[in-house]
């Protein structure tokens, strides 16, 4: 029991000694502006980047972050996209063709996301709920068949997209051809985040794409399309396009997508006149027709895996029992059965 | 064949053969570790209403229940506490760390890696520390975040409602990938350490127990091995010959 109670402290103060670590790096609700190597303001995030991240701004502006300086994420200009391709040539999507009606999946992580002008952060269900039923119906309209999850993934902290993976993944079972997961971003700035459309103020939608997973480029190449018809029918909607660290599910799939829907200080009634809007711009960045969509894509997934688990393979071996040794043990484990095989058939 | 074919069929390969090998790790047998397996994948399709909640088989009621076969087949009560512990402490850690940072993008948050890996390896660590054996690292890891996500679905349908799954991304739920991020963490560490402590000590290494100086002095002195269970003390008496002899300590001649 001596032992126990060491290794209980020992335990207990490692996790206090990680935990400090990183605490005094972290800052919660800060807004960070991102500006260019001239100190033009790019755009303002809270997110945490990393070097190497990419944000396309609104004019299709490719930026990759690289670095920090008092504060301001600095970004270098990596040319203008011409994304006009996304609009005559459909994304690839390996499509079941059975006839039926195409599937799109809505569900919220952060239950709780409301809007201005009550409470930013409201018990379940929160505003964002709102949002999501009004893309739902307006996704329909458009001739999906849409799988609206009002699942509860509260609180919100960091354990909500563990909770929220198990409702991203059940509305896959349906194969939808899309999901996305509706949100609203916390930049306290009304104009950054609003514009005005037919007379009417807008809220802009920022699309989020995960790099830490292995569907990254079929979700950057699904925002891409999005975009590009957003600037067709809806000038000036989307806010722009992240592609940094993180995941966010969209590991479980190509067109897993995070739409944030303005932010905390506009209205309600500003985003969900969004949602109606970007309904037309998803649709029009799917191919047409019916059909369910096949439950993963894109060969640079396929090299993905296969890298992380010859990567893993070789750390095992490495480090079981005799070092390089062990390659030749398990190859020798390895065509055993084989062998014996062999022998047992000869000796016969 | 197209490369959604065989991104699936790596995908399943990769997941049956680490899930295989990490189940390996806690003990069970080859076929048992298949049996599971199947059983998680296929029971990642049948989900249990209840209430509001679907809770499904593969993903919550199979390995909540690996949970408790592994601890029903420790060898020992001590074991089994510390495998009970781990799971506690482990899921104390996990909710301390979800409070304390958030993985959105709308919240300055860490990100430089997935929770779903984050915990993992936090649950893995914590019952390595605790346990020092993959198996208590596996049920550390499963069972942590099982019961982080249960306890939080089961409060918030008390006092907020609506709709809520358990387990319902099956195989890729975070509790599985937990566990076997923690199961392959514990052997990169285990591994590590027993290789760069060169394998086991050699010499006087026995347990304590059977250590020189655990019994009475008089005894030590006189005995060629004594050792203390705990109580009576035994002195262990081995002749010139090779022939032992076992005393208790009163009757030690």
């Amino acid at each position: 029991m001596n032992l126990l109670y060491k290794r209980l402290l020992l335990t207990l103060l490692l996790t206090f000694l990680c935990f400090s670590i990183p605490v005094f790096a972290y800052h919660q609700n800060e807004v960070f502006d991102v500006v260019d190597e001239d100190g033009n303001l790019v755009t303002k995030t809270s997110l945490t980047l990393t070097n190497g991240d990419i944000y396309i701004s609104a004019n299709n502006t490719e930026w990759e972050i690289s670095g920090k300086e008092e504060g301001k994420y600095i970004v270098k200009k990596n040319g203008v996209l011409d994304l006009s391709v996304y609009l005559t040539k459909p994304l690839e999507i390996e499509i079941q063709a059975d006839g039926s009606q195409p599937v799109i999946g809505i569900y919220h992580t952060h239950s709780s996301e409301s809007y201005a002008p009550g409470e930013y952060s409201q018990p379940y269900p929160g505003e964002i709920y709102q949002v999501g039923e009004t893309l739902k119906n307006a996704l329909e309209e458009q001739g999906f068949k849409v799988n609206w999850s009002q699942a509860n993934h509260n609180p919100h902290d960091g354990s909500a997209y563990i909770r929220s993976r198990d409702t991203a993944a059940k509305l896959l079972q349906d194969k939808p051809i899309a999901v996305i997961d509706v949100h609203r971003d916390a930049v306290p700035d009304r104009e950054f985040y609003s514009t005005e459309i037919d007379g009417k103020s807008v809220a802009k939608v920022r699309i989020v794409t995960g790099k830490q997973n292995q569907n990254r480029d079929s979700n950057f190449e699904f925002a891409k399309a999005m975009k590009a018809q957003a600037d067709e029918a809806q000038p000036g909607i989307t806010e722009g396009i992240f592609w940094a660290k993180g995941n966010y599910n969209q590991d479980l799939g190509p067109r897993m997508i995070l739409l944030e829907f303005g932010t905390h200080v506009l209205t309600l009634e500003e985003a969900q006149a969004a949602a109606e809007r970007y309904a037309e711009v998803i649709s029009a960045s799917l191919p047409v027709g019916g059909g369910r969509a096949e439950r993963s894509a894109a060969s640079s997934g396929v090299v993905w895996v296969i890298v992380i688990a010859l990567a893993a393979l070789g750390i095992f071996l490495l480090i079981n029992k005799n070092g390089l040794e062990s390659f030749k043990n398990f190859a020798q484990r390895f065509t055993h059965s084989f062998r014996t095989r062999k022998k047992t058939k000869e000796n016969k | 064949m197209t490369s959604v074919t065989i991104l699936l069929v790596v995908t399943a390969l990769l997941v049956i053969i680490l899930g295989h090998r990490a189940l390996d790790r806690t003990g069970l047998t080859d076929k048992q570790a298949l049996v599971v397996i199947g059983l998680i994948w296929v029971g990642g399709f049948l989900d249990i209403p209840i209430g509001r909640v679907s809770v499904n088989v593969g993903g919550f009621i199979i390995p909540t229940l690996l949970i408790i076969y592994l601890l029903s087949k420790a060898s020992s009560n001590q074991e089994r506490f510390r495998g009970v512990l781990a799971i506690f402490i482990s899921a104390g850690v996990i909710y301390l760390t979800s409070r304390i940072f958030d993985f959105g993008p709308e919240v300055g948050s860490y990100t430089f890696i997935d929770p779903l890996y984050l915990y993992g390896a936090l649950a893995g660590v914590v019952a390595y520390l605790m346990g020092r054996s993959r198996r208590a690292a596996f049920i550390g890891g499963i069972g942590s975040i099982l019961l982080v996500e249960a306890a939080s679905i089961i409060y918030h349908q008390f006092t907020e409602g609506g709709p809520a799954n358990l387990g319902t991304a099956g195989f890729f739920t975070g509790a599985i990938i937990a566990g076997l991020v923690a199961i392959f963490l514990a052997e990169v560490v285990g591994e590590t350490r027993e290789m760069m402590q060169g394998g086991p000590k050699k010499g006087d290494n026995y347990p304590s127990g059977l250590k020189k100086g655990n019994a009475p002095k008089e005894i030590e002195a006189r005995a060629t091995h004594a050792f203390r269970v705990s109580k009576p003390t035994l002195v262990l008496e081995v002749g010139e010959s090779g022939d032992v002899k076992v005393f208790l300590e009163e009757n030690a001649p």
